[in-house]
């Protein structure tokens, strides 16, 4: 707890980006949506939802909004995960005395923010759809596309993380923006939890959680593994 | 008898370059001892070794009996500065060393802002890092070594950027931190600090280590003068 307030800290000159940030791009989302369409009123909040996150057969340009959220997390991530002053994160390895101590604290910041944007995504998506006359009706969709919109993120995120400690952080942007595109491109994807998520939601999504969570943990030992081996300097 | 900082046959070799070479060496507890060399001979890398951040391609170094990347990762108490200080450029001098101080919590604010004090730093400037000049930035950094009270302090060449009267101060807190008890390593292209602090002399030279003749091998080893040094002659 202590090690991830302590993280907190570190981005406190930066909370306002994030910030800003989290509440901008759910705005910018529906703005394109209100624009794309004129009414609302017969609607409901779990129809927006599926205007944003459903198949592309219902609205065909939804892929851009999902682009634009995933956009967002890249950008979130830069913020999280900056690279640090290199002889500033040697003084703070040196009093961790661990390595994977202070990548487990890294990794935790970055999944607390994730819950944050997605937290923030959802949420001004729910309020903003209310200023259309659209009617607010609670559905269990909002609290699944919470946890896979969570799930899924942090995977790219760490996916992210261990091309740019196995190679460059240009090839680590690179390929998370391709394994992005390529999601929203899949007009019939497998993976319940991808893009489209809305249309692939079912009561039995355990093994689809189960999977991702244990990619998470993969791709959280890989990258471990590997900055251990690393010189630091 | 155990010591303060022991390596045995220590090799390190980066893409095939030797870059330190069957080292072999012990220190004394409590005693302050110099590494001199040319800019490259593999001081910084010997340092780095020690603080455990590099690993060594075969050999073994020990600290205070323990030894690195087998029974402990990094030296239980260790105060680092690298040749170049690095901070988070947007807070100012003492939350730096209030986050880094956190990590451990081993003390508060008040030994803090001693410690800065001590390097004639001002604890209340509420200036930015980035604002700084290169000798506040290493007064800084010093103060980031010492003000946890580490048994073993690596300082790799502590007074670059300071004027004549802060290199004066600073002699003085390295001869108090010996006089607490704590081992200290240094390197210096300046003869006068060796010759003022140095308990004992060795001369790194193309990746070997050897034991120095006082004030002759001080003298063997003195790179050409450069303007920026002569004020310090």
């Amino acid at each position: 707890m202590k090690l991830f307030l302590l993280g907190i800290r570190s981005l406190r000159e930066d909370l306002i980006k994030l910030i800003l940030l989290s509440l901008g791009i759910p705005a910018l989302n529906l703005l394109l949506l209100s624009g794309s369409r004129t009414e609302f009123s017969e609607t409901t909040t779990s129809h927006v939802l599926s205007l944003l996150f459903g198949s592309v057969h219902n609205n065909p340009l939804n892929w851009i909004y999902w682009m634009i959220l995933c956009f967002g997390y890249l950008l979130l991530l830069q913020i999280v995960w900056k690279p640090n002053v290199q002889t500033f994160e040697v003084y703070q390895i040196l009093r961790y005395r661990n390595v994977s101590l202070y990548w487990r604290a890294k990794f935790i910041l970055g999944f607390v923010l994730t819950v944050f944007y997605v937290l923030c995504f959802l949420a001004v998506t729910f309020a903003g759809s209310l200023l259309w006359d659209v009617h607010a009706v609670w559905d269990v969709k909002w609290l699944a596309v919470l946890v896979c919109l969570i799930l899924n993120l942090y995977l790219h995120a760490l996916t992210w993380l261990a091309i740019k400690v196995y190679s460059l952080v240009e090839a680590a942007l690179v390929l998370a923006g391709l394994m992005f595109y390529a999601g929203v491109r899949l007009t019939e994807p497998y993976i319940p939890l991808y893009y489209a998520m809305i249309d692939h939601l079912h009561p039995n999504l355990w093994p689809a959680f189960a999977v991702e969570l244990l990619l998470i943990l993969v791709a959280m030992a890989l990258i471990i593994w590997r900055v251990r081996l690393k010189d630091l300097v | 008898m155990t010591f303060a900082v022991q390596l045995n046959n220590v090799r390190k070799t980066i893409k095939g370059r030797e870059i330190l070479n069957d080292v072999t060496f012990t220190i004394n507890k409590g005693s302050i001892v110099g590494f001199v060399g040319h800019n490259g001979s593999g001081k910084s890398m010997l340092f780095r070794i020690i603080a455990g951040l590099v690993k060594p391609t075969s050999g073994e170094v020990s600290l205070f009996g323990e030894t690195l990347h087998c029974t402990i990762s990094f030296p239980r108490s260790a105060g680092v500065i690298l040749e170049k200080p690095g901070f988070l450029e947007q807070y100012s001098g003492f939350d730096n060393l209030k986050f880094l101080a956190d990590i451990q919590g081993k003390i508060g604010a008040d030994q803090i802002k001693t410690s800065m004090r001590q390097l004639g730093l001002d604890p209340e400037d509420r200036r930015k890092v980035k604002t700084y000049s290169l000798g506040m930035k290493q007064k800084l950094a010093i103060a980031q070594a010492i003000m946890e009270k580490p048994d073993l302090i690596l300082l790799d060449e502590p007074m670059n950027g300071l004027d004549e009267d802060s290199v004066h101060n600073v002699y003085q807190l390295i001869r108090q931190e010996k006089a607490r008890g704590a081992t200290i390593l240094l390197t210096s292209h300046h003869k006068a600090d060796i010759e003022a602090l140095c308990d004992e002399v060795y001369k790194v030279s193309a990746g070997t280590v050897s034991k120095a003749e006082y004030s002759a091998s001080v003298h063997a080893i003195q790179p050409p003068l450069q303007p920026s040094l002569v004020n310090r002659r």
